[in-house]
């Protein structure tokens, strides 16, 4: 199944009751996989559509946009009701990609299908890997514009806070580790904005130890997977894993669980981090 | 706390709480507030489940059975299964899976043993839905009775970038085998028309691949009766593809046998209708100029002996 696509950016407000809520200034939408299949005629096929729209103008909350594709089944345009499911995510000023929000549309000739409600989750980072017990950890990302961002941090009692986004919705929460004991915890964070609640954002993991240990930017290029080197997790990458498939002593480095085989876990961790 | 507990609970509480004392108004209220309120922290597990309408079949009539993945609100990426049917009512006519929602076939399904088909995949970027199509079988009844399709071996794994696994329940399906009547045709399969979809194959290599040479990486998809298997040609560029060429079944990643790459490479996709595309990767490097030395070492002879021809007869006429 072939496809034509493109992204393209609407100033108006979109959606009755609802509106699409993207991260910061600046921002990137990406629609990151579409799988389409045909609710009546069954056609499946993996879009593998990779659309990145760098916005040119400051991102206006309530802002929408509008997706228009062309499906063919074969040579033909597709006739039909189509059931498809898009995976989307926002990418802040820095780079840092929240995490999917993925939904169902039924799409069907001759009818724009409007969504509405879609809230994407906000970027989350730290400024340490290590923190010091006692000194002060920084929370920080972006989300929409003037919102409540409720922190989360695991640890062996839950610790709840708050943060406000500020007007180009970066929000920073300094949290005191005195309270946190040694070893590993982990942060996310969700937007709130009148009753609409976002998803959870990625999971940020940190320890507590003796000393500081600045964190490491983190890179947008896929972190496992990329078995070829080439930055993309794409055919080539499985054909290389799927040759030391249930092959005895497989090189450590195709091994993405360090479980010392290659089956179907590896897979699974490198379908999440494929990039086409 | 399961709901029926819940609601259990609460019914107690309303019974207790009969009389117009404000502790028992607010009992009453948090009962009302949980019975209304949904219970959180409930897994529903996905469910993996044999289909088959309906569900019986007639001896000689082949029918199809399908395997549904419902991820009940989860978001999966890989998929492992054996399918396995009674051999004594069915034999396996053909695998579909053209429908599939599997993207990448780590074990394409096959048969791995009597009345059984294994398979395993995965969908890049996760998949979350109800009653999506994994697999198809056609089987052939061959007796009369009762027979029980069922799913072991099942991992369903989390989109999460650790692959864990997600809960999944199966259902098996029972298909009651009727024996044939004596004036009904064998049915007529249907077949399939639908080609496999265009692809490209790419070349690679990799220090831990067939020792580090070049292999050719493929993969496509058919929404006809899914892809049966593939075959490559590689053909010297020089050269043209005969009526009759050695095929090489093959899967990838394939070892490349000229590893020159100064030959073009047809790849056959072909599906299990018998439906077939074939892509073509042209030669990434011209073959150097080959001379034949023979021909070469003739056409010197030639020429020396032509020359000494003509001094000779030139010598004659001055004589």
């Amino acid at each position: 199944m072939a496809t034509e696509s493109k992204l393209v950016k609407r100033s108006s407000p979109w959606g009755a009751g609802g509106a699409a809520c993207l991260p910061g200034q600046e921002s990137r939408w990406g629609v990151l996989l579409a799988t389409a299949s045909g609710n009546l005629r069954r056609v499946w096929a993996l879009l593998g559509v990779t659309v990145l729209l760098l916005a040119a103008n400051t991102v206006v909350q309530g802002a929408g946009f509008t997706y228009q594709g062309r499906l063919n089944d074969g040579n033909r345009p597709a006739s039909g009701l189509y059931d498809m499911t898009f995976s989307l995510y926002g990418e802040d000023s820095a780079g840092r990609r929240s995490s999917l929000f993925v939904f169902p549309v039924f799409v069907t000739i001759g009818a724009t299908t409007e969504i509405s409600g879609i809230f994407i989750s906000p970027t989350i980072d730290v400024d340490k890997d290590v923190v010091k017990q006692g000194d002060t950890i920084a929370i920080f990302g972006e989300s929409v514009p003037n919102v409540s961002v409720n922190i989360q941090v695991n640890s062996d009692k839950t610790i709840f806070a708050n943060a406000t986004s500020n007007k180009s919705g970066a929000y920073l929460y300094d949290l005191d580790t005195s309270q946190l004991g040694f070893g590993s915890h982990s942060t996310k964070s969700k937007s709130v904005e009148n009753n609409l609640v976002s998803d959870e954002s990625a999971v940020r993991n940190f320890t507590v130890g003796t000393e500081n240990v600045a964190a490491q930017p983190e890179s947008i290029l896929p972190a496992k997977g990329d078995i070829d080197g080439d930055d993309r997790v794409n055919l080539v990458d499985f054909s290389i894993l799927a040759y030391w498939y249930s092959k005895p002593n497989p090189p450590a480095q195709y091994d993405l669980n360090g479980d010392g085989k290659i089956d179907l876990v590896d897979f699974s961790i490198m379908a999440f981090y494929w990039t086409g | 706390m399961k709901k029926r507990d819940v609601i259990a609970y609460c019914k107690s509480v309303v019974l207790k709480g009969t009389g117009i004392l404000s502790s028992n108004i607010y009992s009453a209220i948090l009962v009302v507030f949980f019975v209304l309120a949904p219970v959180s922290g409930v897994v529903h597990a996905a469910t993996m489940n044999v289909v088959s309408n309906p569900n019986s079949a007639t001896v000689g009539q082949p029918f199809r059975i399908d395997v549904n993945l419902d991820t009940q609100g989860d978001t999966a990426n890989a998929i492992q299964g054996t399918i396995s049917f009674p051999t004594n009512l069915f034999t396996l006519q053909s695998v579909d899976d053209g429908e599939s929602i599997i993207n990448f076939w780590v074990e394409p399904p096959q048969s791995v043993a009597s009345g059984e088909v294994a398979f395993s995949g995965i969908v890049p970027g996760g998949f979350m839905g109800a009653a999506s199509s994994v697999v198809g079988l056609i089987l052939d009844p061959v007796s009369q009775g009762t027979g029980t399709i069922s799913i072991g071996d099942l991992k369903l794994l989390r989109n999460d970038g650790q692959g864990s696994m997600i809960p999944v329940t199966t259902k098996t399906e029972s298909i009651v085998v009727l024996g044939a009547a004596s004036n009904t045709p064998p049915a007529e399969p249907i077949v399939s028309q639908i080609a496999p979809e265009f692809f490209i194959p790419v070349i690679s290599k990799d220090l831990n691949v067939y020792g580090g040479k070049y292999f050719l990486a493929f993969s496509t998809t058919d929404k006809g009766s899914g892809i049966d298997h593939y075959e490559v040609l590689e053909v010297p560029s020089h050269k043209m593809v005969g009526v009759v060429s050695s095929w090489q079944v093959a899967t990838s990643p394939y070892l490349l046998q000229d590893q020159s790459l100064t030959s073009d490479i047809y790849v056959r996709a072909v599906d299990h209708a018998m439906n077939f595309i074939i892509v073509k990767l042209p030669a990434r490097y011209s073959a150097p100029a080959k001379t034949n030395v023979y021909l070469e070492f003739a056409a010197i002879v030639f020429i020396c002996i032509s020359l000494f021809t003509i001094v000779l007869l030139r010598r004659r006429r001055v004589i």
